[in-house]
């Protein structure tokens, strides 16, 4: 039903669009592999460096705790950082780049 | 042993809530604790519960027709995964095996990175309900709801396969 109201080739051609996908998965690339490192360094650290992690901060907590608990605060963290990105850049080209598609099949 | 530990990985949820069976599933000392916050859970999910069937008035309602907020759907799918396996069984898995359980439940919530970047970034804005109707709606409608339907099956297979052997063992 929609499908018809653009011209996606011409989309997909357009300068705006592949410059905001790029963007867009330079973005997402970066997002996902510092996800992905830190909850790794939660294994690897819990494995391979227990001295470390068991060292006391305070009373019972020791480091381990805490990068774990950490990792919920990073992991909201990235989704909000996705969330304003989102919000902020990608939608604002997106509107643009859609704009440009339908008053060019008006003016066709 | 496998199945003796699995066994156990799957019935100490269970002794978490059952008093008459928690024989050192749960310390004595921070017993009334534990039962507190299971009891809280309870009660607040049986309040959204209520409040949620308040709302609902026809079955459009329910399929969120009428549209419902970001806010609102975000609620609805954390609801979604907070089922027996992801809520008493990481409770049993942490009480089991303390900081390695620990570990497993964190993975759990680091995944949904995956799925806010992988899965939802190319789904955002494109207003469909389904993972197979967003490949219907940029792909052969009928070819790629067969697709949808058959990556469906199989998963549902090998997922109830686990939950077979899981409660057979």
């Amino acid at each position: 039903m929609s499908r018809a109201r653009y011209d996606w080739s011409a989309i997909a051609a357009d300068p705006r669009f592949i410059d905001l996908q790029r963007r867009k998965h330079r973005f997402l690339a970066l997002l996902m592999l510092f996800a992905v490192t830190s909850y790794f360094l939660l294994p690897v650290g819990a494995a391979y460096y227990s001295e470390l992690f068991s060292r006391r901060v305070a009373g019972q907590i020791n480091l381990g705790i805490l990068f774990a608990l950490a990792q919920f605060v990073i992991t909201l963290a990235v989704a909000l950082i996705y969330v304003r990105r989102a919000n902020r850049d990608f939608d604002r080209s997106t509107e643009e780049i859609v704009r440009g598609a339908y008053q060019n099949r008006k003016a066709a | 042993m496998a199945g003796g530990l699995k066994k156990l990985l799957w019935v100490l949820p269970f002794c978490v809530a059952a008093p008459a069976i928690a024989q050192g599933a749960v310390s004595d000392k921070l017993r009334s604790e534990t039962f507190l916050i299971f009891g809280i859970i309870v009660v607040l999910t049986m309040l959204v519960t209520y409040i949620a069937a308040k709302r609902v008035r026809s079955a459009d309602d329910y399929y969120a027709g009428s549209g419902i907020s970001g806010m609102q759907n975000g609620w609805a799918i954390a609801g979604d995964y907070l089922s027996a396996a992801s809520f008493l069984g990481i409770a049993g898995l942490i009480s089991a095996w303390g900081y390695d359980g620990f570990m497993y439940s964190v993975a759990w919530l680091v995944a949904y990175i995956s799925v806010l970047l992988l899965m939802a970034e190319p789904c955002r804005n494109i207003g469909k309900y389904t993972l197979a109707d967003i490949l219907a709606y940029r792909n052969d409608p009928r070819k790629a709801r067969i697709v949808g339907v058959v990556s469906v099956l199989t998963v549902s297979t090998f997922y109830l396969a686990r939950k077979w052997s899981a409660a057979a063992c």
